[in-house]
C-alpha cells in the first residue's frame, strides 16, 4: 500500500522535474534566476547589506523592460532570444545619432561600438553583418547605419538558423533536387557535371549564379526551422519572403529577410525603418554602396577619408553614449541597477577599452587590420578578467 | 541548482567561496524566494513567465495588508485554470489569518474589502451594481464557498467587460465613440438571451447560445433587426461606451446568483 503511495510521489515528482525542464527551455526562466542569484552574489561583495527580493525585482524588471544587457559578457547577450532581441534594441538607442547624422561606418567601426556595450563582442557576427549587406565582396566599404542595424538584428538574433541555412543552401547548390514529376536518369556525365559550376569551395556562393529554386529551399528548410524553433523564425514568414520570387541566392535571402518587415515587427524590439529616429524630424537615409559593380578601385579612395572620418564620428557616438548613460538610461533603469552600470562602465574606460577602440580606429587607416584584430581580442580578455 | 552560476569569479580559495555563498543566500533568504517562485511558476504556469517574475517580486518587497496580498494571489492566474481554485483557499487562508485572533473563516467586511478591492478597475457605477448583487454584510460569517462565488463574479465580469468592449470598438466601426441605438439594442439583446439561456445545464443550449454569438449568426440577426427598425423605428440617441458597458453587465448579473 505504502508502496504504491511512494511510486506515485514519485511519478509526481517526475512530472515536476519535466515541467521545470520544458518552462526552462521555452522561456529560459532557469537561465534568468541562474544569473540573477549570481549578480546578486557578486553584487554582495561591493553591498554586503543587498535586500535579495528588491535586487530580484529591480534586475527582472530589467528584464522585462530589456534593459538587462547593457555592459554584460557576450555569453549572456547570446543566451536567450530575449536578451539577444534586446541587446539589438539597447545598440540602436545608445547610436541612434549616428544614424540621424547620416554618418556611413566600415565594419571594424561598427564593432568597435559594439565592444563599448559589450567588452567581449566577437568580430564574426559582425563581418557576417556585413557579407549580407555587401554581398560577400567589398567587404571594406562604408555601411549606413539602420542598413547595419537590421542586418545586424537578423544576423545576431538568428545566427545559428543563418549558419543551418548556409549549409542547406550548399548542399542544394551541389546537388540540385529534381523538380516533382520529372523523371531524370542520373547518367555518370551528369553526376560529373552537377557540382562542377561551384567547384571553388571556399567561395560563398554570391551574385554571379542564379541560385537555387526557391521553394525546394523553403521545404529544406522547414525541418530546420522545427529543429531550433525558438531561435528560428516562423516558418509562415520564412514562406512569405521565399515565395516572392522562384530562383533565390543565399545572400539575396539574408538581404530579404534583413529588410523584412513583418519580421522586424515579429521580433518586436526596434521600430519601422521609417519611424527608426521618430524624436528628430529629419531623416536622411542613405543608400549603402553595396552595389557589387564597386570593385577594390573605388575601395582605396573611400577607405583614406574613413579613419579621419570614422574617428570623429566614433567620439561623438562615444559622447552619445555618456550622454544616453546619464539621461535616459538612468531614468529608465532603477536606482540599483543603475548604480551597478554606472560602477561597470567606469571600469570599462578604466580598463583603456575605449582608448584602445579609438586607437584601433586610427590605426585602421594604415593598414594593420589582421593584427589589430588579434590586438583587441586580447584587451577585452585581460579586461574582462 | 540555481547557486552554480555565482560562483564563476571566485578565485583562490574556491570551496571557502562556495560555502560563504551559501551561508549568505540561507541567511538572506535569497534560496528560499528562489525555491518558491519556481513552486509559484510551476502551479500557475504563466504565459510569460519574466513579467511573472518580476510582479512576483515586486510584491514581495512591498509591505502590504492582507487585503490586496489576498488580491494579488487571486490574480496569480486565471479563472480557467486549476490553479486557481488553489489560490482563492490560500486568499481565504490570508484573509482568516489576518484577523484578531486568527481564525479559519473570515466575515462579511474583509470580504467586501476585497471584492472592492477586485473591482476597483471597473467604473462607479458597474461596481456598485456588482457589490449590491454580490453583498455580505459586515458581521455576517463567509463561508468558502460565497467567498468563492464572489470572487469568481468579479473575475469573470472583469473579462465579459473586455469581450463587451471589444464587441463595441467592433460595432463603433466610424471610430465616432457613439454606436446608432438599434445595433446595440440588438447586440444587447442576443447577448441577453444567451446568458440567460447558459444557465440551464444542458450541453445542447450552450451549443446553440455559442452559434448565436458566433460572428455569421450575429450579423444575420443584425441585419434583420435593423431593416425592421429603420422604417417604423423612432430616431433614439446612440448609445456611448459606458451606456453600452452598463447595459451588458446588467445583462451579466443576471446571471449572478444573488446572495441572499
Amino acid at each position: 500500500m505504502y508502496v504504491y503511495i511512494y511510486i506515485y510521489i514519485y511519478i509526481y515528482y517526475i512530472i515536476y522535474i519535466l515541467y521545470i525542464y520544458i518552462v526552462s527551455e521555452k522561456h529560459n526562466v532557469l537561465t534568468y534566476l541562474e544569473d540573477a542569484v549570481s549578480q546578486l552574489l557578486n553584487h554582495k561583495e561591493d553591498n554586503p547589506n543587498v535586500s535579495p527580493s528588491k535586487f530580484f525585482s529591480d534586475y527582472f524588471n530589467s528584464v522585462k523592460l530589456g534593459n538587462h544587457t547593457l555592459f554584460r559578457e557576450y555569453a549572456f547577450i547570446s543566451a536567450t532570444p530575449h536578451n539577444r532581441s534586446s541587446f539589438v534594441r539597447t545598440f540602436w538607442k545608445c547610436f541612434q545619432n549616428i544614424g540621424r547624422k547620416g554618418d556611413l561606418l566600415g565594419i571594424r567601426e561598427y564593432h568597435s561600438l559594439l565592444c563599448l556595450l559589450c567588452v567581449d563582442f566577437p568580430f564574426t557576427p559582425v563581418q557576417k553583418t556585413a557579407r549580407i549587406i555587401l554581398m560577400d565582396d567589398a567587404m571594406d566599404c562604408l555601411i549606413s547605419f539602420p542598413d547595419f542595424l537590421f542586418a545586424f538584428q537578423v544576423q545576431f538574433c538568428f545566427n545559428e538558423f543563418l549558419s543551418s541555412c548556409a549549409e542547406v543552401y550548399k548542399d542544394l547548390v551541389k546537388n540540385p533536387l529534381n523538380p516533382p514529376g520529372a523523371v531524370v536518369v542520373p547518367t555518370s556525365e551528369k553526376l560529373a557535371a552537377a557540382p562542377s559550376p561551384r567547384s571553388s569551395e571556399g567561395e560563398p556562393p554570391g551574385v554571379r549564379h542564379e541560385g537555387v529554386d526557391s521553394m525546394q529551399f523553403y521545404r529544406l528548410l522547414v525541418p530546420v526551422c522545427e529543429k531550433l524553433m525558438p531561435n528560428a523564425l516562423p516558418q509562415s514568414l520564412l514562406k512569405e519572403i521565399l515565395s516572392a520570387a522562384t530562383r533565390v541566392t543565399f545572400y539575396g535571402f539574408l538581404m530579404a529577410l534583413s529588410k523584412n518587415a513583418a519580421l522586424n515587427k515579429w521580433i518586436g524590439k526596434l521600430p519601422s525603418k521609417e519611424k527608426l529616429w521618430e524624436p528628430s524630424e529629419k531623416s536622411t537615409l542613405i543608400t549603402t554602396p553595396s552595389c557589387p559593380e564597386q570593385t577594390s578601385s573605388p575601395i582605396v579612395t573611400v577607405t583614406a577619408p574613413s579613419s579621419s572620418m570614422s574617428a570623429i564620428s566614433l567620439v561623438t557616438s562615444t559622447q552619445s553614449l555618456s550622454n544616453m548613460d546619464e539621461k535616459s538610461v538612468r531614468s529608465r533603469l532603477t536606482p540599483e541597477v543603475s548604480k551597478e552600470l554606472k560602477k561597470q562602465a567606469a571600469a570599462l574606460t578604466s580598463t583603456k577599452s575605449l582608448t584602445n577602440t579609438l586607437n584601433r580606429v586610427c590605426n585602421m587607416g594604415h593598414g594593420h587590420s589582421d593584427t589589430d584584430d588579434t590586438n583587441t581580442d586580447s584587451d577585452s580578455d585581460s579586461s574582462t578578467n | 541548482m540555481e547557486k552554480a552560476g555565482g560562483d564563476k569569479k571566485r578565485s583562490g580559495k574556491h570551496g571557502e567561496g562556495v560555502a560563504i555563498d551559501k551561508q549568505f543566500l540561507e541567511r538572506s533568504n535569497a534560496t528560499r524566494y528562489i525555491r518558491d517562485v519556481l513552486t509559484k511558476i510551476v502551479e500557475n504556469r504563466p504565459d510569460d513567465p519574466i513579467g511573472f517574475l518580476a510582479d512576483y517580486f515586486q510584491n514581495l518587497g512591498a509591505q502590504k495588508g492582507s487585503v490586496s496580498r489576498a488580491c494579488q494571489q487571486i490574480r496569480l492566474t486565471h479563472h480557467s485554470k486549476p490553479a486557481f481554485h488553489n489560490n482563492v483557499v490560500l486568499a481565504y487562508e490570508i484573509l482568516g489569518e489576518s484577523r484578531n485572533p486568527p481564525t479559519r473563516g473570515i466575515d462579511g467586511k474583509l470580504y467586501m474589502e476585497l471584492v472592492t478591492e477586485l473591482g476597483i478597475g471597473f467604473r462607479q457605477t458597474i461596481r456598485e451594481k456588482l457589490l449590491k448583487k454580490i453583498l455580505c454584510r459586515d458581521h455576517e460569517v463567509v463561508v468558502f464557498d460565497v467567498f468563492r462565488a464572489g470572487v469568481l463574479a468579479c473575475v469573470i465580469l472583469e473579462e465579459f467587460l473586455a469581450e463587451a468592449e471589444s464587441l463595441f470598438k467592433a460595432l463603433d466601426f466610424h471610430g465616432q465613440g457613439k454606436v446608432e441605438f438599434s445595433l446595440c439594442d440588438a447586440v444587447l439583446q442576443e447577448l441577453k438571451t444567451s446568458v440567460t439561456s447558459s444557465l440551464v445545464q444542458d450541453p445542447v443550449a450552450l451549443l446553440q447560445t455559442a452559434h448565436t454569438l458566433s460572428p455569421s449568426s450575429l450579423a444575420a440577426s443584425l441585419t434583420t433587426i435593423t431593416e425592421k427598425y429603420t422604417p417604423a423605428g423612432h430616431p433614439r440617441s446612440p448609445m456611448t461606451k459606458e451606456d453600452f458597458l452598463a447595459t451588458a453587465t446588467d445583462a451579466y448579473l443576471l446571471a449572478v446568483k444573488p446572495l441572499k
